[in-house]
């Protein structure tokens, strides 16, 4: 990738301040940075190394962006390794048995059971990061590592500071497999995590905590006119005659795909409205299509319940415009990782609902930026609240929009990645440039 | 958290008593540090969340005064009630460290006008960091301020500022309005 961005077309959208501190910092990064991620599309991490990758170069870092390669094999292993390490075995979520047919508990404990027997597993991981670590030119000055996929190419360092960039909830990990993961992991000179909530205590390396963040200036979350968001409403065959309910997110258990229907239908005895479910299906998640069908079956042909699955998955913007088409937002997941879909909607200034879990606390501050849902009844008396008060929804909505600026944004995220380049460097916790 | 507050590196206290002021709100926050939120949150003890959200910030000068006080408030608390309630899981509280850089801006002033006109427009970490945390770490970028506007103008003014109170404002835009306030208020003063 080399394409540039100018830190300053992000003027209009955050303090002038800020953008020239980053161009002050920037001047004292020595040398080459290089980030190493397992893809260029499709996920939060790629999506923010999309944007992350032209502002460093931008700001006149030498910057590099690289991917391994692996056969179907590793990336099947190393999604077994991200589902066993997102704390989801142990973590202690509860999944209405109305919603849960097939116990994922079972299935996962089984998944961990062949791992154990199959140490080749670890062998097969450990000879594609040997091959990528052939492959790529690992000669840097700061080497982000992001999430397990290549945490192993730590193994051939030579030289530079080395931070492992994890994306993911690790608190609550599978122990078999963090203690293999952690034999690299701790060999690192940092490690970065989104929250103190997914973080370890045993790594014996120094811990950064560095939220993700959201590009306003990125098809997804850019401005839109209202004509370009009607004519993805009417490609969908969507009117908006009355107000919109929306959640963004895959077609998984953990969403609570059919709370956010029961939520609907109770609204809808009350309030006429519709309802937007818009997502994909992960082609490596095997549940997916599954709950897709019961979804529908749950939404049995209502005609205001729009049941969109993304096949191939929706552009950026049309994800825009059905966030920017909505009155009410939900994410009302069981359990979720940081949950950035959430600082997508405050930053279109839609009121969000979402459920206390994982990283949604931090960017729903209930009441003030939006609500937070332990419930059905909950969401629904909020959802019903929201569109009988537009005033209400419009104040926190804006505030919403506030938050996300000062907290949730790239050029956050830039200046948190230079301080701590800066603080490799300068090990003391003072430093004066 | 007594515990842990004694022994925590004083960049862990630093941080949990002064982020909140860098944060952005929405209105003046009620526990104005993270000690404060975490008991009135996780421990439900009110009053001792009041004690220590009453804390005047500008009677310390550096970190190991504040631990101190810090420290006597929850002793003291703790020498009178029963505190033996944990917090739920998920309701931890987690010390973080922070690591504080400092470096030259593009704004240099000559006069108490331009001092004004800077301030307006300046980063808000550089108000957070002369207005609030200077005075902490050392004080040696806040005297130095203190000094320039003595010399270019008059005690008074410094005064003024000196005893201005960081908490309560909802925000630092709220602080720096207020910074503004008094200095064009002087000025208007002594025309």
């Amino acid at each position: 990738m080399n394409e540039t961005r100018s830190i300053w077309d992000y003027e209009d959208i955050v303090e002038r301040g800020l953008l020239e501190d980053l161009e002050l910092l920037a001047e004292h990064i020595p040398g080459k940075v290089l980030h190493i991620n397992a893809t260029y599309s499709g996920g939060g991490v790629a999506e923010i190394l999309s944007s992350m990758i032209p502002l460093l170069k931008g700001l006149g870092i030498e910057t590099e962006w690289n991917i391994i390669r692996g056969d179907d094999e590793f990336f099947s292993i190393t999604k077994t390794f991200h589902n066993v390490l997102h704390g989801r075995v142990n973590g202690a979520v509860e999944v209405p048995v109305a919603h849960e047919p097939v116990s994922v508990l079972d299935g996962l404990k089984s998944e961990i059971g062949e791992l154990a027997q199959r140490k080749e597993m670890f062998e097969t991981y450990l000879h594609w990061n040997k091959v990528n670590s052939e492959e790529i030119d690992l000669d840097s000055d700061f080497v982000f590592i992001h999430d397990p996929q290549p945490a192993a190419l730590i193994d051939v360092k030579q030289r530079g500071k080395w931070i492992w960039r994890c994306h993911i909830d690790v608190s609550n990990p599978d122990p078999l497999i963090w203690n293999f993961l952690r034999e690299s992991i701790s060999k690192y000179d940092a490690s970065i995590f989104s929250t103190p909530m997914f973080a370890r205590p045993d790594l014996g390396i120094r811990e950064f905590l560095v939220p993700p963040s959201i590009d306003p200036l990125s098809d997804k979350n850019i401005e839109l006119s209202q004509g370009d968001i009607g004519r993805v409403l009417d490609k969908y065959g969507i009117c908006m005659d009355k107000p919109i309910i929306t959640q963004v997110s895959r077609f998984d258990r953990l969403k609570d795909l059919p709370g956010v229907i029961d939520a609907y239908k109770l609204v809808k005895k009350r309030i006429d409205c519709q309802l937007i479910l818009a997502g994909g299906v992960a082609s490596d998640d095997p549940e997916g299509m599954g709950v897709y069908q019961e979804v529908m079956a749950k939404a049995d042909g209502e005609e205001d319940i729009h049941v969109l699955l993304g096949s191939p998955p929706f552009s950026d913007i049309e994800i825009n415009a059905f966030q920017r088409a909505s009155t009410v937002i939900m994410q009302k997941s069981l359990k979720e990782g940081f949950g950035l879909v959430v600082s997508e909607g405050l930053w279109k200034g839609k009121p969000v609902i979402g459920g206390a879990t994982g990283g949604i606390p931090l960017q729903i501050v209930n009441d003030v930026t939006g609500y937070l849902a332990h419930s059905v009844d909950g969401a629904a008396f909020k959802i019903a609240n929201l569109l009988k008060n537009p005033e209400l929804a419009r104040r926190i909505g804006e505030a919403g929009k506030e938050h996300v600026r000062h907290n949730f944004l790239i050029t956050r995220h830039l200046m948190d990645y230079l301080l701590i380049m800066l603080s490799l460097e300068n090990p003391s916790g003072t430093i004066r440039l | 958290m007594l515990a842990a507050i004694k022994a925590i590196d004083e960049s862990s206290i630093f941080n949990h008593v002064y982020h909140a002021l860098l944060d952005s709100h929405f209105l003046p926050i009620g526990y104005p540090n993270d000690f404060a939120y975490w008991i009135i949150d996780a421990l439900h003890e009110p009053v001792l969340a009041e004690r220590l959200a009453n804390l005047d910030l500008r009677e310390f000068h550096d970190t190991e005064a504040l631990r101190e006080e810090i420290v006597r408030i929850i002793d003291d608390y703790m020498s009178m009630y029963d505190v033996s309630r944990r917090a739920d899981i998920g309701q931890e509280f987690y010390f973080i460290r922070c690591i504080s850089v400092t470096f030259p801006t593009r704004h240099v002033v000559t006069n108490m006008n331009e001092v004004l006109e800077t301030i307006k427009e300046i980063d808000l970490d550089t108000i957070f960091y002369y207005f609030i945390a200077s005075r902490l770490l050392g004080g040696e970028h806040y005297q130095e301020l203190s000094r320039w506007i003595q010399r270019n103008d008059s005690h008074e003014l410094i005064e003024k500022l000196d005893n201005l109170y960081p908490y309560g404002f909802a925000n630092m835009d709220a602080l720096r309005d207020e910074i503004v306030r008094i200095i064009e208020g002087y000025f208007w003063e002594n025309i």
